[in-house]
C-alpha cells in the first residue's frame, strides 16, 4: 500500500499515488479457492436445496455436480465409490457419542472407522461410561 | 384468483435420505427372499439398517457392504448409472412433498446429459 507523501505540493501539482496491486479484498468463499475435503463435498451434496435453484432440472444438474464432486468418479473405482457410501452410513448409524467421536477423527474408509469404534470399546470402563452404548 | 397448492418445505437434514416408502423394516424382512430384491427394497434395506441388527462395528461394516452392493450392483452397473441413481435418491429426497409424489409416479430418470 502506498504510503501518504509527506512533501508539500503545490497548488498546480497533481499526486499520483501508484496503488499496490497486491492488496486483496476479502475473498468470497469459493470452493475453487481451496482444496475441500471430500466430507466438505458429502455435505454440499446432502444440504442443497431444492430452493436454491430455478426448477426440476436444475437441482438434478447441481446435485450431479455435487454428487461428482464429492466421489470423484473420474479419479475412484465403483469400490472405492461405494467404500465411501457405506462409510457415511456406517457413522449415520453409529450411538450418538460415539459417532461424534468417531467422526472427529475423520475416517477415510469404512475399516478405520471400525477400528476406532472397536477402540473406544476397548477404552477403561471409567471413561466408556461417559459413552452411551446402547446394544453392549 | 385461484388458490396455488401449499407446498410444505422440508429443510435438508444433511444426512443421507430415509426410505421414502412406507414399508417397515419388518415388511422387508419377511418378504420372500427366491428372487433378488428391486433397487428400492435394496436400498430401503441399506438405509434403514440398524446398528442394534448386528453383533458389532465389523460386522455392521460386513452388512452396509453387502446391502450398499445389492442396492447399487457395481457387478453391472456403470460409475455413471452408480451415481446417477445417488443423485436420484438425494433429488428425490429434496423435492418439495408434492412434487414428490407426482415424480414417484412418473418414468424414472430426468437424465441429463452432457
Amino acid at each position: 500500500m502506498a504510503a501518504a507523501p509527506e512533501q508539500d505540493l503545490e497548488q498546480d501539482e497533481i499526486l499520483i499515488v501508484k496503488v499496490e496491486e497486491d492488496f486483496c479484498w476479502e475473498e468470497e468463499p469459493s470452493l475453487e479457492v481451496e482444496d475441500p475435503s471430500p466430507e466438505t463435498f458429502r455435505q454440499l451434496f446432502r444440504l442443497f436445496c431444492y430452493q436454491e435453484v430455478a426448477g426440476p432440472r436444475e437441482a438434478l444438474s447441481r446435485l450431479w455436480e455435487l454428487c461428482c464432486r464429492w466421489l470423484r468418479p473420474e479419479l475412484r473405482t465403483k469400490e472405492q465409490i461405494l467404500e465411501l457410501l457405506v462409510l457415511e452410513q456406517f457413522l449415520m448409524v453409529l450411538p450418538g457419542e460415539i459417532q461424534a467421536r468417531v467422526r472427529e477423527q475423520q475416517p477415510e474408509s469404512g475399516e478405520e472407522a471400525v477400528v476406532l469404534v472397536e477402540g473406544l470399546q476397548q477404552e477403561p470402563r471409567k471413561q466408556r461410561q461417559r459413552v452411551r452404548w446402547g446394544a453392549f | 384468483m385461484a388458490e396455488e397448492p401449499e407446498v410444505i418445505l422440508i429443510p435438508p437434514s444433511g444426512l443421507p435420505p430415509e426410505s421414502l416408502d412406507e414399508d417397515t423394516v419388518e415388511d422387508l424382512e419377511n418378504t420372500p427372499q427366491r428372487n433378488p430384491p428391486n433397487p428400492a427394497t435394496s436400498r430401503q434395506r441399506f438405509r434403514k439398517f440398524c446398528y442394534e441388527d448386528a453383533a458389532g462395528p465389523r460386522d455392521v461394516l460386513r452388512h452396509l457392504q453387502e446391502l450398499a452392493g445389492q442396492w447399487l450392483r457395481p457387478d453391472i452397473h456403470t460409475k455413471e448409472q452408480i451415481v446417477e441413481m445417488l443423485v436420484q435418491e438425494q433429488f428425490q429426497a429434496v423435492l418439495p412433498e408434492e412434487l414428490r409424489a407426482q415424480a414417484q409416479r412418473c418414468q424414472p430418470g430426468v437424465r441429463i446429459t452432457g
